[in-house]
């Protein structure tokens, strides 16, 4: 911990700074409260400040006031010889953290110490779940609004799609006329002839992947219930194959399964089937170059609830600057037309909406590692 | 062969026309579908290819004011994307095939058409002799 200390007594305060060091600690050593103050102002936050009750100045009870009036959450600890209750009940009660009675028993301050950092433990983590919340939550508002826009966009491609196949088959009819006619310019009919096809397969193939974004969103927002609502880990396995057929079939695949007994989890068959094609469509771009391109999938439990489907593949890995936006709408790290950027978007909020977890790190080995776990269907269970 | 062309989306409609007109089928275009009822009344309407979601009237509503007016006319529908559940209470009520917007594939249902044509020929031609 970073732990700025205070007293106007030197002997204390090397003494203090000293065993904290030793125990591993950043030490910085004040002389005054003042001093503490203006660090503090300058943005350096520490983890802890313990200070001495009684010093010329400003004291003990005042730099606590200080302190609480910008930071409410830094703990600070108040050294004293006094046994006056009362200026320990005030430093209580004015947000201390606690008190130590000098002179310092190291024993006390140590175990002080321990109760500080479980306290920080815990609250950086409900900030980092506060977080994750928040950010779960936005991505969630992103897919009912992208959505909602996907629905609005497809009229409008409909019509242009639908004028593209329209202006194709007139320019099938234009190019036989033009060839019996008698050009003015051969050059320019020449380059017409070669240039229009490839500017309509051009209108068409945007649009063609206008309908592919809007597919993928669609699928997102559709929340029938006319699909059953859970799904057979291994039949849906083997229809994502079936689906990806044309693209695994340079990939080695290794399947190991862990739970035989398990046969359901509680997800409708076609987001399983979604998830897992997304799983494995990544995995085989991710290792496509590689030599010998392998996906390893393992079927396993988590506790006694959850099975957890894990997709290894021996490509590149996850770069450290893609690790915190692979879940965002719209951002792939394929080249441009390969990717819509939606895959690993949709696929968390489908696992995610059905009571699961996504999760994804590199692999030791190299290559990267996606895992869903998902909860077992009602009547499974792990026996 | 009269077809009836139906979407609260202007630009769909014009472009489906063009399609059609140039193999060769009579249009009838309408916005709304209350005012396709009309148009069914006073034509005689062989096919009708509908929006199944529109402001004024759903799909499933239009289809039985139109088998109304017209027990034997063929209705084909459209969709966007979502809700398979009512593309599927559409066809159990009589609609003859369904096309999802886009239209990646228009051959596909222009192909049906020219089906749906030639059945009602062979239908009229059986009624003549």
């Amino acid at each position: 911990m970073r732990i700025f200390v205070t007293d106007d007594d030197q002997m204390v305060l090397k003494a203090v700074s000293l065993f904290l060091k030793r125990g591993g600690h950043q030490v910085e050593e004040y002389d005054s409260a003042a001093d503490v103050l203006n660090k503090l102002k300058a943005n350096h936050l520490p983890d802890l400040v313990l200070s001495d009750m009684y010093m010329p100045g400003m004291n003990g009870l005042e730099l606590l006031a200080a302190i609480r009036e910008v930071y409410k959450e830094l703990p600070v600890i108040i050294m004293t010889s006094s046994r006056e209750m009362e200026v320990t009940v005030k430093a209580i009660n004015n947000g201390a953290f606690g008190f130590l009675l000098k002179p310092v028993v190291f024993e006390e301050l140590a175990w002080m110490l321990s109760k500080v950092a479980m306290e920080k433990e815990l609250r950086d983590k409900l900030a980092q779940e506060t977080e994750h919340l928040i950010h779960a939550q936005r991505l969630a508002e992103v897919g009912t609004v992208a959505s909602g826009i996907a629905h609005e966009i497809n009229n409008p491609n409909t019509f242009i799609r639908g004028n593209v196949s329209l202006l194709q088959k007139l320019w099938e009819k234009t190019a036989a006329l033009l060839e019996e006619s008698n050009a003015a310019d051969p050059e320019l009919l020449r380059k017409i002839k070669t240039d229009v096809p490839l500017i309509l397969k051009g209108v068409r193939d945007g649009s063609d992947r206008i309908t592919q974004i809007v597919k993928s969103l669609s699928f997102y927002s559709r929340h029938g219930k006319d699909h059953q609502e859970k799904a057979d880990l291994r039949k849906g396995l083997e229809e994502a194959q079936q689906i990806l057929a044309n693209k695994l079939w340079q990939t080695e695949l290794k399947i190991v399964d862990d739970i035989p007994q398990v046969k359901e989890v509680s997800i409708p068959e076609v987001h399983y089937v979604q998830v897992l094609v997304n799983l494995l469509s990544n995995a085989a771009d991710a290792c496509k170059a590689k030599e010998k391109p392998t996906i390893e999938i393992k079927l396993g439990m988590e506790g006694n609830n959850m099975a957890v489907v894990t997709v290894i593949d021996n490509g590149t890995g996850i770069s450290q600057e893609h690790m915190q936006k692979l879940l965002t709408p719209f951002f792939s790290t394929k080249i441009q037309g390969e990717g819509t950027g939606l895959g690993l978007y949709i696929t968390h909020q489908l696992v995610a909406r059905n009571g699961g977890t996504l999760r994804y790190l590199n692999h030791p080995g190299g290559g990267a590692e996606f895992s869903i776990s998902l909860p077992l269907a009602k009547k499974e269970t792990a026996a | 062969m009269k077809i009836l062309l139906v979407d609260d989306e202007i630009e769909i409609l014009n472009m489906l026309k063009r399609h059609l007109e140039l193999d060769g089928y009579e249009v009838h275009t309408c916005l709304d579908p209350r005012e396709a009822l009309d148009v069914m009344g006073r034509e005689l309407i062989n096919l009708v290819i509908t929006d199944i979601r529109m402001p004024s009237m759903m799909g499933t509503e239009l289809m039985r004011e139109l088998k109304k007016i017209n027990p034997l006319v063929n209705i084909i529908i459209m969709t966007g994307y979502s809700n398979m559940s009512y593309v599927v209470e559409c066809l159990a009520q009589g609609a003859a095939d369904y096309f999802t917007k886009p239209f990646t594939h228009m051959e596909t249902l222009m192909e049906a058409i020219a089906q749906t044509s030639k059945k009602i020929e062979r239908w009229q031609q059986a009624m003549k002799s």
